[in-house]
This record gives C-alpha cells, sequence and structure tokens, in this order.
C-alpha cells in the first residue's frame, strides 16, 4: 500500500455504485416525491413532472447511503448530506469535543510520519505496518490531522509529500478547490411552495458517519445509523426532530431497522457473530413514550457512583427478540401498517446432503405480538436468490421485489404468495434503482422504456405509464446498467406479463 | 553505493535481517564515507522518530499482532459491510457454523401453517445459480447457470 492509495481513501470515502439504490421518495401522501438525479434532489408532483433542483445543501453526491425520509404531515424532510469544509476553525464549531481532541491529540506525530514515509519510501515496511494497522477510525484521525498540519504548516508538508511516490499528487489532492474536511451530518429541511425554507443540523460527526435518518411515523423523533470506529457496525441512535434529546438504542446492529406503526418503538436487525455473520437476530424495543417525549435511560449513576437500573414506564427497557435469521443478502427489516414484521431469510435444516440446502431465501412475517414466524407463500422461483432489495407498500400487503443481476420487476401479495411480474427481464440489464411506492396501490419503479431507463407507474392493472417521459434524457439512464459493453438494446417496453 | 541500497541495508539492519558479513561492510562503507554516514544518521533518527510516535500514541499500531509475512493489503474502511460482502459463499460458512445450532430443528419454513398449495414458477425471471465445489481449493461457489458465459460469482 503506498501512502497516496490510504490518503484518497480516506478524503473521499465512496460507493460503488453497482446496486439497487433508493432515488425516489415518495411523501406520505403520495402527492409528491423527492428524487435524486446526480446527487441533486428535486421535487417531483404526483404525475413526474420535475422541479428544479431543491437547494445546493441538499446535494446527496457524497452520502453514504442515500436516503431521504420525509416527515409525516409532508411539510419536510431529513436527509444525510457531507459538508466539506476548508478551515479546522469551521470543524471545531461544528463537530463533538470528543472528536476534535481526537485529531489534535495526533497532529505532533503527523511531520514525524511523514518524515519517515519520505526516508523509507523505498523500504516501506515499518511505515506501511503502522499505518496499516490503523484501525479505521483512526486511518480517518490521520487524514484529518494531516489536512490540519497541512493548513498550517504546507511548506513542511508539501516537501515532504513531495519526496514521496507520487507526491504530486498527494499534494495536488490537498490543494484541490472544494476538498476540505469532510462533515457528515443529518439536516432537516422544511419546504414550502416547493423551495427549502429552512434548513437545520441536527447531528454531525467527523470521524463517524451518521447516516441512514427514519423519521418516526406518529412521534417527533427519527433514529439513525452511526458508523462505529471499525466501519463494520453501527449504532442505532434516536434524536428529536430539533437535535436536543437522543441515545443510543442499540450498539454492533447491522443496517435493518424501522419504525413500528404507532411511531414509538424500534424493529432493528443485529448480528449473532462478528463481521460476517449472517445469523442475525430481530429486536424490538420502545424508544418513546407515550406522550412522544424520548423514554430516559435505563440505567442512573447514584451518589456512590453506582449504576442503578431504573423500571417505570418512562424508561427504556432491554430489547426483546422477536426472532432469528439467516440473512444472505443485504438484510431488509420493515414493520408492515399491522405491526407485523417482514424480513427474508434463508430457511435451512442441517445436516443436510450435498453441498446444503438450495439457495433460495424466502419472506417471512412475525407477527405482530412475536408468537409466530411464517413464510409468505411464495412459490419456488418467484422470489430471486439475491432477495435483499424488496420494500413492502404502506398497507403492507405487497411487496416489490426487484434484484442486482437482472431488471426484473414483482410484485408479492403478502398473504397469497401470489407473484407478478411487472417488467420481465431483458438480456444485459440490470436493475440499479429501488422501487417506491406512490400509495398502496401504486408503485413506481425502473424500467426498459423504448430502449432506454425510464421511471414507471403501475397501478394495480395491466398497463404501465412512464412518468419520466418529459425528464431529461439523462436524468434516469443510470437506474439501469447494461452490461453488455457494446449494447445496442432493441425497442422494448416494460410490460406486466405474467403472474401466476 | 546507490542510496536506494544505502537506505535498504541501513534498516535491514536495523530490524537485524542483516547478515554479519553485510552489516561489516555497511560499516566499512560508512566509516569511509561521510555523506553516507550523514544519511544514514538521519535514516536512524527517523526510526526513532517512528518509534517514539507509535509509544505515544500506541492506538495507531498493531503491530505486534502482526505476521511479519503477512502481505499487506490497503485496508479500506468497509462503509456497509453487506454492500460488499460475498453472500452465498459467506452462506455456506455461516450455515456450516450454525450447523450445532440448528441441528435437530426439523421445521421447514416451507411447510409453515400457511395452506395454500403454491406450484413452482415455470420460467423464473431471477438470475439462477447453482452451487459447485472448485477443487483448486477456492471451496464451494455460487455459479450463475442462466448466462451465456457461465462465470464464477458471488452474489452481491
Amino acid at each position: 500500500m503506498n501512502l497516496k492509495l490510504l490518503l484518497l481513501t480516506l478524503v473521499a470515502l465512496c460507493l460503488t455504485g453497482c446496486l439497487p439504490e433508493e432515488r425516489v421518495w415518495w411523501s406520505l401522501l403520495g402527492d409528491r416525491a423527492l428524487v435524486s438525479i446526480d446527487g441533486r434532489l428535486h421535487l417531483i408532483n404526483a404525475d413526474g413532472t420535475l422541479g428544479q433542483p431543491l437547494t445546493d445543501d441538499a446535494t446527496m453526491e457524497h452520502a453514504l447511503v442515500k436516503t431521504v425520509s420525509w416527515l409525516p404531515d409532508g411539510s419536510g424532510f431529513v436527509c444525510q448530506r457531507t459538508r466539506v469544509l476548508s478551515h479546522w476553525e469551521e470543524v471545531l464549531a461544528l463537530v463533538p469535543a470528543d472528536e476534535v481532541e481526537s485529531v489534535e491529540k495526533l497532529l505532533p506525530a503527523v511531520l514525524p510520519l511523514l518524515e519517515v514515509a519520505m526516508k523509507l519510501a523505498d523500504k516501506t515496511k515499518t511505515l506501511e505496518e503502522v499505518i496499516a494497522s490503523l484501525p479505521p477510525e483512526h486511518i480517518q484521525r490521520f487524514a484529518s490531522a494531516v489536512r490540519r498540519v497541512f493548513e498550517q504548516d504546507p511548506t513542511a508538508v508539501e516537501k515532504l509529500l513531495l519526496a514521496l511516490p507520487q507526491g504530486q499528487e498527494l499534494v495536488s489532492s490537498l490543494k484541490k478547490p472544494g476538498t476540505g474536511y469532510e462533515i457528515s451530518e443529518l439536516c432537516l429541511f422544511k419546504l414550502s411552495d416547493g423551495r427549502v425554507t429552512e434548513t437545520q443540523s441536527l447531528t454531525r460527526s467527523l470521524l463517524k458517519p451518521v447516516l441512514m435518518p427514519r423519521v418516526s411515523p406518529q412521534q417527533n423523533a427519527m433514529a439513525f445509523l452511526r458508523l462505529d470506529d471499525d466501519g463494520e457496525s453501527a449504532a442505532l441512535e434516536v434524536l428529536t426532530l430539533d437535535g436536543k434529546a437522543g441515545f443510543t438504542v442499540a450498539r454492533k446492529v447491522g443496517a435493518a431497522f424501522d419504525w413500528t406503526p404507532d411511531g414509538r418503538s424500534l424493529v432493528f436487525m443485529a448480528p449473532l457473530g462478528g463481521e460476517g455473520e449472517k445469523l442475525q437476530s430481530i429486536h424490538r424495543v420502545t424508544v418513546a413514550q407515550e406522550s412522544g417525549a424520548l423514554m430516559k435511560p435505563r440505567f442512573e449513576k447514584q451518589q456512590d457512583g453506582k449504576l442503578v437500573e431504573m423500571r417505570g414506564a418512562d424508561r427504556l427497557t432491554e430489547p426483546v427478540t422477536l426472532a432469528t435469521a439467516i440473512t444472505l443478502n443485504r438484510p431488509v427489516i420493515q414493520v408492515l401498517a399491522d405491526g407485523r414484521v417482514l424480513f427474508a431469510s434463508q430457511p435451512i435444516t442441517l445436516p443436510a446432503t450435498g453441498t446444503g440446502p438450495e439457495l433460495q431465501p424466502r419472506l417471512f412475517v412475525i407477527a405482530a405480538d412475536g408468537s409466530a414466524v411464517l413464510p409468505v407463500p411464495t412459490a419456488p422461483g418467484d422470489l430471486p436468490v439475491n432477495l435483499g432489495y424488496f420494500i413492502a407498500s404502506p398497507d403492507g400487503k405487497r411487496v416489490a421485489v426487484v434484484e442486482s443481476e437482472t431488471d426484473a420487476v414483482a410484485v408479492v401479495e403478502v398473504e397469497t404468495g401470489k407473484t407478478h411480474i411487472l417488467s420481465p427481464p431483458h438480456p444485459s440489464w440490470q436493475c440499479r434503482t429501488m422501487p417506491a411506492w406512490k400509495s398502496a396501490t401504486e408503485l413506481t419503479f425502473a424500467a426498459l422504456h423504448g430502449n432506454a431507463p425510464a421511471w414507471m407507474l403501475w397501478d394495480g392493472g395491466e398497463s404501465l405509464r412512464c412518468l419520466s417521459e418529459k425528464w431529461p434524457t439523462t436524468a434516469s439512464a443510470k437506474w439501469l446498467e447494461n452490461k453488455s459493453a457494446d449494447a445496442k438494446p432493441e425497442a422494448v417496453n416494460a410490460k406486466p406479463d405474467s403472474s401466476r | 553505493m546507490k542510496p536506494e541500497s544505502l537506505h535498504a541495508l541501513i534498516i535491514d539492519r536495523h530490524f537485524g535481517e542483516l547478515s554479519p558479513e553485510a552489516a561489516e561492510m555497511l560499516d566499512h562503507h560508512l566509516s569511509a564515507n561521510a555523506a553516507a554516514r550523514a544519511e544514514a544518521e538521519r535514516i536512524l533518527d527517523s526510526l526513532n522518530v517512528t518509534r517514539d510516535v507509535v509509544l505515544r500514541h500506541p492506538e495507531l499500531a498493531r503491530v505486534p499482532v502482526m505476521p511479519q509475512s503477512k502481505v499487506l493489503k490497503p485496508r479500506r474502511s468497509s462503509v456497509m459491510p453487506w454492500l460488499a460482502r460475498a453472500a452465498a459463499m459467506l452462506l455456506l460458512a455461516a450455515v456450516a457454523g450454525a450447523g450445532g445450532f440448528l441441528v435437530g430443528r426439523s421445521e421447514s419454513p416451507a411447510a409453515g401453517p400457511v395452506g395454500n398449495k403454491v406450484v413452482p414458477r415455470k420460467e423464473s425471471p431471477w438470475a439462477r445459480y447453482r452451487m459447485s465445489f472448485d477443487p483448486a481449493g477456492e471451496g464451494l461457489q455460487v455459479v450463475r447457470v442462466d448466462v451465456a458465459n457461465i462465470e464464477k460469482k458471488s452474489l452481491p
């Protein structure tokens, strides 16, 4: 590894865009949606008319996971944004004091380390071992510290960096306009007359990105993830929508969580073991009181310094474990409108002959009272093996399913398992966009229209309508991907052509 | 002697990786060459600085637990592990690991209490895979079987 790779890795964390991702978020009323086009958020109305970019502040270009969560009344939304700050003084005013202290503690080590790197450029073992063994959090610390020292003494840092292999690129990356300290934050954007009228930063971090905000459907709170130091797991946190009160609900959780319909409890997945664990447990915990206020801590420190568990209706309790699952793919949890919990799991009985169980994950629902786990009775072949990209309708009666290897789109009826193929697969085309329910009976999704990806509307009937007809041709061009290098797709149209 | 060679020899000796004969030759070269001697002192100073830094910030280094022979690879923060994992292969590992946990559970979710009779779909729209053992040592592989160029790959 060279230092350049390290620094570039630090400066810009980004995800490869080869999996279905969320790009459209309908308001709870279904009267308008936010659409992410080239990292900019636009409003569209019910018939798909595309508005201008909302605001430069609401760019999702650098978002780790693009997520928007509407306020229940549709008056605004919460999303993640990355703010790039040029000067350390600006950072000081925004990020938690412990993060500032963590970076500043490292400052005296920066120049000596770079000096060593310069001298060991042809024998990098020692420095590489030091750097390669940095935990991810410390790598981010180091990147911030390098930038801070560069800010203070650019001549010294530049001289040292230029002595390194590809040092010029390193220096250029530090000097490049628009780069700086990247602050991850969750922001509340209020809307009026189709424009952002107010922006409020709710929580921020330099070292531990905050992501995936999800506003409670009933209470004045949101849940979100804060990446752990190891970058492999996260803490699930709740925060009031004024950003003033909050707490950590659970640590070492996965990326799957959802609110219960009353907006007071969270259901979430957590791996039973460590990294790479496919056995996941599903938990539920109440985080808000009946009054809407957040629960008080479960433990309180007494005058003698001891922690004592406090009990009461206003106190946080231990999460209830609802089920255990094996997740092959991206874990997904969705609480349905009636309180049941939808998830995907590989059914399994061991020992098994041969290479083991056939890869055939299925959808399951946990009863609202947690008393049973029942499969959605789909037939073999109805669901993809890569069952990690599905979303239930607002009434919880249907589930839209896509996969990353084809561009097929299906809808599954939860009670009967009956599956409708809304858009069949087309050779070489792959889905890169999650479907989005406009209402309980209307689904929007990416599909080929003519010979290009388009945003389609299915209203439960036999035909589809294109919502992106009047959008710029490039707007939805990447919403499906053609894996064929010399692809010249024939004119095709998505059409519900199969049901069972 | 080229500066690169000199650096390598000095560092190797610092880590005790130089043979006594080579060390003796290096000492002879340094004693006869003031510039080389100065450069050696600078490098050794740098190594001492490194040591001091690591001592001052022990959280920076996990060197003692790293085998010297380990091939160093760039560490990337896996932003969301589920985005990058090879699901099916890991599933098999998980399944194997979960064997003790699950052995004896005869319940098959497919035979759950929902009574609807289901018929397998004649033509599934989704990508299809099969498991294949790779005698070359890669273990169980997931092979996509519904494409012209069958290729081994892991599920995203």
